[in-house]
């Protein structure tokens, strides 16, 4: 008997995913005998099934047409800071003098829900959510080291601001525990970075009901998060004020038995690594940013008259500077300008003016030095990637670890391929 | 920290563009360059976009997220009339001072104003006729072969009657 064969993986793969599934089935089941108990109603089916590339998700049990509601949930059912407020966390809340941001109040809730277990009215949708998450700030170092630069800088920032918000809040957490002795010791720095990420990865944006503040522009919505992102889908939501409930409406059809997905919003791979914890590959939105001093960099052998960082200062008056960089189909306008900009010899404003704004023909000797600079920080930054991907013959004791690792490795061979297919149109 | 659908990422840019033409890249690339979109694409876009306003004076209304702009043509009165006396198209370069000595005919200035109800200050339906009504004046056209402004005076009296929605 062979033991390699397509079918054979597809049939292991298959029992892995039945297995799986019936697993979690019974929890499921309670969730939707629990939201059908509140009101829900489902009116287009769906439901949740392991699938290959993107893991848990909802599958359509029929197909759907566009302009189809996918999901309607009653306003009852999600969680915001009115929730909150109704809760028997007021009392503490008002007597805490110090603000809290939308985010904060909701993870709060979400952890004192968690951790009073059965007795939450709740139960049955934390039951589902995953213990762990695989954004950056779960990484251990050595995954984090495999990450682009400019994206470990904004995981230590985000790792920053998480432990700010908790020391801002230990006087409330410990208040919370004296009252309420059945949470004691589950208040911890990792249960509230759960439920940080959770209220991250999850929320919904809506409307505030009290205009003015930003409060309640959050809501945790139960069912709703387990719809998959993709890039290639659009929908409209919001809340509907005939039926007060939240309403998905796709506007992309789907046919029967494939996944179901939703737009969280045109973000680029780092975006979504950092905040949701997954990428998606050759997704149209990405984006390899340049720094404005890795573009000075590349001048610097023809700069002799220093007036690279006038020239820079230039655009940074006309907020050019920003979103200098490379997707799927070349150079950002931006970034053009910039290396034009920089490439001209002549000494004036006005010139500088119509070389940004409108199409001026450049030399033969401005337009070399323009393609040449282009290649140079091209070359530079795949250096950067290449220096990572060496093999590194380790096997990481922990499944999640190595999980992780591969993700930050994908998300940077992502990045490369973008730069190769420029250089190569470059040539 | 974003939630799903954030609204606030989105951001509206207003211009005036020709319709169907594109637009020298010098007066929208201020506008859009520190957007980090690119201005001739951009223009290209504007150019498709409004392919059925060629060579009126328009008001584009962009959408853009992350790099990517949704473009809408928003109606003016002005141009909504000029439109509807479908004259033949001109170059804009060489026909100076352009006359509109047309006539449309009532039910086509309700149309118009069905179309600008949202975007009129007026109570009821009747204000909006009216003010299309002014515009097309101003714009020199003829409503029923009278001038506009009689048809305003008749509105006034009761003489005529505009639907309530």
């Amino acid at each position: 008997m062979c033991e390699m064969g397509r079918t054979l993986r597809r049939r292991k793969w298959l029992k892995a995913q039945q297995a799986c599934i019936n697993q979690h089935k019974k929890s499921y089941q309670q969730l939707f005998s629990w939201l059908r108990s509140n009101g829900f109603t489902m009116i287009t089916k769906l439901k949740p099934a392991l699938f290959k590339d993107t893991g848990r998700g909802l599958m359509a049990c029929e197909s759907v047409s566009a302009g189809q509601v996918i999901v309607s949930l009653p306003r009852n059912l999600l969680i915001t800071s009115e929730t909150v407020k109704r809760s028997y966390l007021l009392p503490l809340l008002q007597l805490y003098n110090k603000e809290l941001t939308p985010e904060e109040t909701l993870s709060i809730f979400v952890m004192c829900e968690k951790a009073r277990g059965q007795k939450s009215p709740w139960l049955q949708y934390f039951d589902i959510i995953p213990e762990f998450y695989s954004t950056p700030a779960y990484f251990s170092q050595e995954a984090i080291k495999e990450l682009p630069y400019s994206l470990q800088e904004n995981v230590q920032i985000q790792i920053c601001c998480l432990q700010r918000s908790y020391q801002k809040l230990k006087g409330l957490l410990l208040q919370i525990e004296n009252f309420f002795p059945e949470v004691k010791g589950q208040l911890t720095f990792k249960d509230y970075r759960w439920a940080w990420f959770t209220v991250n990865t999850r929320c919904v944006y809506l409307r505030a009901a009290c205009k003015g503040e930003n409060e309640g522009s959050f809501a945790l919505a139960p069912f709703l998060d387990l719809l998959n992102h993709s890039s290639h889908v659009q929908v409209k939501a919001g809340m509907n004020q005939e039926n007060n409930c939240y309403e998905i409406v796709t506007l992309t059809p789907f046919s029967k038995y494939s996944q179901v997905f939703i737009n969280y919003g045109n973000h680029d791979n780092r975006r979504l690594l950092l905040e949701y914890g997954f990428i998606l590959p050759s997704n149209p939105n990405d984006i390899i940013q340049f720094s404005s001093e890795e573009i000075k960099c590349a001048f610097e052998k023809y700069d002799q008259l220093h007036v690279t960082d006038e020239k820079l200062s230039f655009l940074r008056e006309r907020k050019l500077l920003s979103s200098m960089g490379c997707s799927q189909e070349g150079m950002t306008w931006n970034l053009v300008a910039a290396l034009k900009l920089l490439s001209v010899r002549k000494h004036s404003r006005e010139f500088w003016n119509m070389v940004v704004y409108e199409e001026v023909e450049l030399s033969q000797q401005e337009q070399k030095k323009v393609a040449e600079c282009a290649r140079f920080i091209l070359v530079n930054k795949l250096k950067e990637y290449e220096k990572k991907a060496v093999p590194k013959k380790k096997s990481y004791e922990n499944l999640r670890e190595s999980f992780h690792v591969r993700l930050a490795q994908a998300l940077c061979r992502e990045e490369q391929n973008i730069i190769l297919k420029i250089l190569k149109e470059l040539e | 920290m974003p939630p799903k659908f954030d609204p606030t990422e989105i951001k509206i840019v207003y211009l005036r563009a020709v319709g169907g033409e594109v637009g020298a890249t010098s007066s929208l690339a201020p506008k859009i360059g520190p957007l980090g979109l690119s201005p001739k694409k951009v223009g290209d876009d504007i150019a498709k976009a409004t392919a059925d306003w060629k060579g009126l004076k328009i008001t584009v209304k962009l959408t853009i997220q992350n790099r990517q702009a949704q473009i809408e043509v928003v109606p003016s009165a002005a141009s909504l009339i000029i439109r509807a006396l479908k004259e033949p198209p001109r170059d804009r370069k060489k026909v100076k001072h352009v006359k509109h000595s047309g006539n449309l005919s009532f039910d086509e200035i309700v149309e118009i104003a069905r179309t600008m109800r949202p975007r009129s200050m007026a109570r009821y339906l009747v204000g909006t006729v009216k003010e299309i009504l002014g515009t097309a004046q101003s714009v020199g056209c003829t409503i029923d072969g009278s001038n506009p402004h009689d048809i305003i005076e008749k509105i006034n009296n009761g003489e005529m009657e505009v639907p309530d929605e």
